[in-house]
């Protein structure tokens, strides 16, 4: 083998290693984003599919009702929760309230697959049932709501972490 | 016989073992031609996946931010700049969206030089629904405060939500039809 034959070839290796090398690094970047759209995805269907049970109890169901939203979350949540149903409970019997949620829309704040963390923006529809103190027909009530659920993927299993109002400070004049 | 004779000890072996060397040497230059086209191949399909979704994750990341800018500026109109306040919401919007906002526009320009308005708007949230070639569909959570400039009246806050759909027109996305989600 003649010098130049082993430098076309030391070329020709080095050529092949810089090309490994773009397309290791494109492929990386393509599957970063294609994780992106699929957590999104899946975030979405199950915020989409859970957020009307969580948020929706009939006073003769309640703990049952809680402890089946409470399995939709994960972290402070679920503490927060179980703290709630506490609460909750015991006026909704009281009051003998039935809250129904219903999602009007649903879409994606932001979603990272990596950190298997999505945002989502839920505009939901919630009307209230239930006899006031001191009255005896059944007072009935409906809000439109909007909140926005952080997803979190644990074991491949998408959780709601936090709830939020959206309700911030005014806007300065 | 003679020859045998000169040839040192062990130069068969060695010349022996240096023609699979020189095999593989030969054979290099063809293996690297092929993997070298191989990797371009990849490369080229990669980068064009990699280009598509990229695309598509700006066009997402575009078009929300879009409907959100329009939400402040729909929400922030006040006396002391108001043209310019219904030029800025005029321009981030197209087709039926800026058409009912221009009919509405003269009232409106009325009304809060009359009143001595000030609104003030604040995004708190957009997200998209879907994203189709060129019109995306996005939900977006906006909330303003609105008070009379010299009136010690307590401003009124409004919350509101809506469904836009916001078009790509040349370079950018501007939103082409607004509803109010009640």
């Amino acid at each position: 083998m003649t010098g130049a034959s082993r430098l076309a070839i030391a070329l020709m290796a080095a050529v092949a290693l810089a090309l490994s090398g773009v397309v290791w690094i494109m492929y990386a970047d393509l599957s970063r984003l294609r994780a992106d759209e699929r957590a999104a995805r899946e975030a979405l269907a199950t915020a989409r599919a859970v957020a009307a049970d969580m948020l929706s109890y009939d006073h003769r169901t309640i703990e049952q009702d809680f402890a089946r939203a409470g399995g939709y979350t994960t972290g402070a949540l679920r503490l927060h929760y179980k703290e709630l149903a506490g609460g909750v409970a015991a006026q909704a019997r009281r009051e003998k309230a039935v809250q129904q949620a219903a999602v009007t829309g649903a879409g994606v704040e932001s979603a990272s697959g990596r950190a298997g963390r999505v945002e989502v923006l839920l505009f939901m529809n919630i009307s209230t049932v239930k006899i006031l103190k001191g009255g005896k027909e059944p007072h009935r009530e409906t809000s439109r709501n909007r909140a926005r659920f952080i997803m979190i993927q644990k074991d491949s299993r998408w959780l709601v972490a936090e709830i939020s109002t959206l309700l911030g400070d005014p806007p300065p004049p | 016989m003679a020859s045998h004779a000169v040839r040192p000890p062990g130069s068969r072996r060695l010349r022996r073992s240096a023609r699979p060397r020189r095999r593989r040497g030969r054979l290099a230059g063809p293996v690297l031609g092929v993997l070298i086209a191989l990797l371009l191949a990849v490369a080229l399909w990669v980068g064009a996946e990699l280009r598509d979704a990229q695309a598509a994750a700006d066009d997402r990341q575009a078009a929300t931010r879009a409907a959100g800018t329009y939400a402040v500026h729909l929400l922030s109109v006040g006396h002391r700049a108001v043209d310019a306040d219904i030029g800025r919401v005029l321009a981030a919007s197209t087709g039926r969206a800026r058409a009912e906002y221009a009919g509405t526009a003269a009232e409106l320009r009325r009304t809060t030089v009359a009143g001595r308005l000030l609104r003030a708007g604040a995004l708190r949230a957009s997200a998209l629904v879907w994203l189709r070639g060129d019109t995306a569909r996005v939900m977006v959570v906006g909330d303003e405060v609105i008070r009379r400039e010299g009136s010690s009246d307590a401003p009124r806050e409004r919350f509101h939500r809506w469904n836009m759909e916001v078009t790509r027109t040349g370079p950018t996305w501007l939103v082409s039809l607004v509803e109010p989600v009640s």
